[in-house]
């Protein structure tokens, strides 16, 4: 396959996607649609916030299409991809939102608080996140001049296979990549964002140690790959901390899991 | 003529009432915290329907409150869905202390320009 089909194929994809999301945007369920509990929680929100995503990722995957069609290079059309995306979930988010706690000024409610309180102290979550990033940036700046000015940012079990500038290989993947998990934390400070549903976290503290997981895991990758490119150590530490990272991820699963059956 | 008189009273009435909605507000959660539905409905009872806010004006009161530091809120789960409850915070005491004493202030003038009609 060629990097124009997989833009093409990737376009078309998401032209389904947002197919799926119109078709479900009078149906709450768990599975298709914008589904986070300020949706799922209400008819009015979910039509609302889907027939705005579904309608936004509309445009964008015709756009996407334009642009593949017209032919632009791959990191290009990426780049572009997520940005557009993270733009409609973005704005989706601020929208389901302000409807939903509208609604909840119109809507009757117990005067008091009777029921369970949700709360999640996210800050411990964070700090751990931020102190495994600011470990891995010292470890850069310590080996900074040890590095090559091409260093090796992919790597399959036999070797690396791909490589790029020092910046980007050393510092602009592992941040972005570090972002993913400590981006996905922020949410569960807001109780209403998880909706009361299967598949979904049960505690956030579970999505919390869950992220943390990944988060850690990342960078024990990174930090392996660092000295793999610093000449401090074989493919072979790599290949060991991407098994860990994976048991990591196994061990938040659990977590979610266990959370899911009523655990604490 | 008609036009430009709704028009001053809709725009003093807006300026008078988002100041005085928002003193109204700390002051319910003064006592308890409530829930937002509860908020509007008992400035419904108390001012006879005549001093309602609009949900979209409560949210914004609320979350100007809650921005300044003067309101804090907690999700409570009733029913299977989240509910947003509003209190007061140590801040939000402390301010409206103050303003109780403006309040008070005003009360005042009005009295006196009452009283020299």
């Amino acid at each position: 396959m060629t990097w124009k089909e997989f833009e093409v194929a990737l376009s078309l994809f998401l032209l389904f996607s947002s197919l799926l999301v119109l078709a479900f945007r009078g149906r709450r369920n768990p599975l298709i649609g914008f589904r986070v509990g300020y949706t799922y929680h209400s008819e009015r929100v979910w039509r609302k916030v889907n027939t705005f995503s579904g309608l936004a990722m509309l445009a964008i995957s015709l756009l996407l299409l334009g642009i593949a069609l017209h032919g632009v290079p791959i990191n290009v059309f990426v780049l572009m991809a997520v940005a557009l995306l993270l733009g409609i979930v973005f704005a989706g988010l601020i929208m389901a939102k302000r409807e939903y706690e509208l609604e909840e000024l119109s809507t009757e409610a117990p005067e008091k608080p009777k029921g369970k309180i949700l709360r999640t102290d996210i800050k411990p979550y964070l700090l751990l996140q931020l102190g495994f990033m600011a470990f891995y940036l010292l470890l850069v700046a310590l080996f900074w001049d040890k590095l090559p000015e091409r260093v090796a940012t992919h790597f399959t079990t036999g070797g690396p296979d791909s490589y790029g500038s020092k910046f980007w290989g050393v510092l602009g993947v592992p941040v972005l990549a570090w972002l993913l998990p400590f981006l996905l934390t922020i949410p569960a400070k807001d109780p209403g964002f998880f909706a009361k549903a299967n598949f979904y976290p049960k505690s956030l503290r579970g999505w919390c140690a869950f992220t943390t997981l990944l988060s850690l895991g990342l960078v024990l990758v990174f930090t392996s790959a660092l000295f793999y490119n610093a000449g401090m150590a074989s493919v072979k530490a790599i290949n060991y901390s991407a098994y860990t990272t994976l048991g990591m991820v196994a061990v938040g699963i659990y977590f979610l899991l266990r959370d899911a059956y009523g655990g604490s | 003529m008609f036009d430009r008189r709704e028009k001053a009273l809709r725009k003093l009435r807006k300026d008078l009432r988002s100041g005085l909605y928002s003193y109204l507000v700390l002051s319910l959660l003064e006592k308890e915290e409530l829930h937002g539905y509860a908020i509007r409905k008992r400035l419904e009872k108390l001012s006879d329907g005549r001093l309602v806010p609009s949900e979209g004006a409560l949210y914004d009161i609320l979350k100007s409150l809650k921005k300044t530091g003067l309101v804090g809120d907690t999700w409570a789960e009733v029913g299977g869905r989240p509910r947003k409850y509003y209190s007061l915070t140590k801040l939000g005491r402390e301010v409206l202390e103050e303003l109780k004493g403006e309040i008070m202030t005003i009360e005042l003038v009005l009295e006196r320009l009452e009283g020299e009609k």
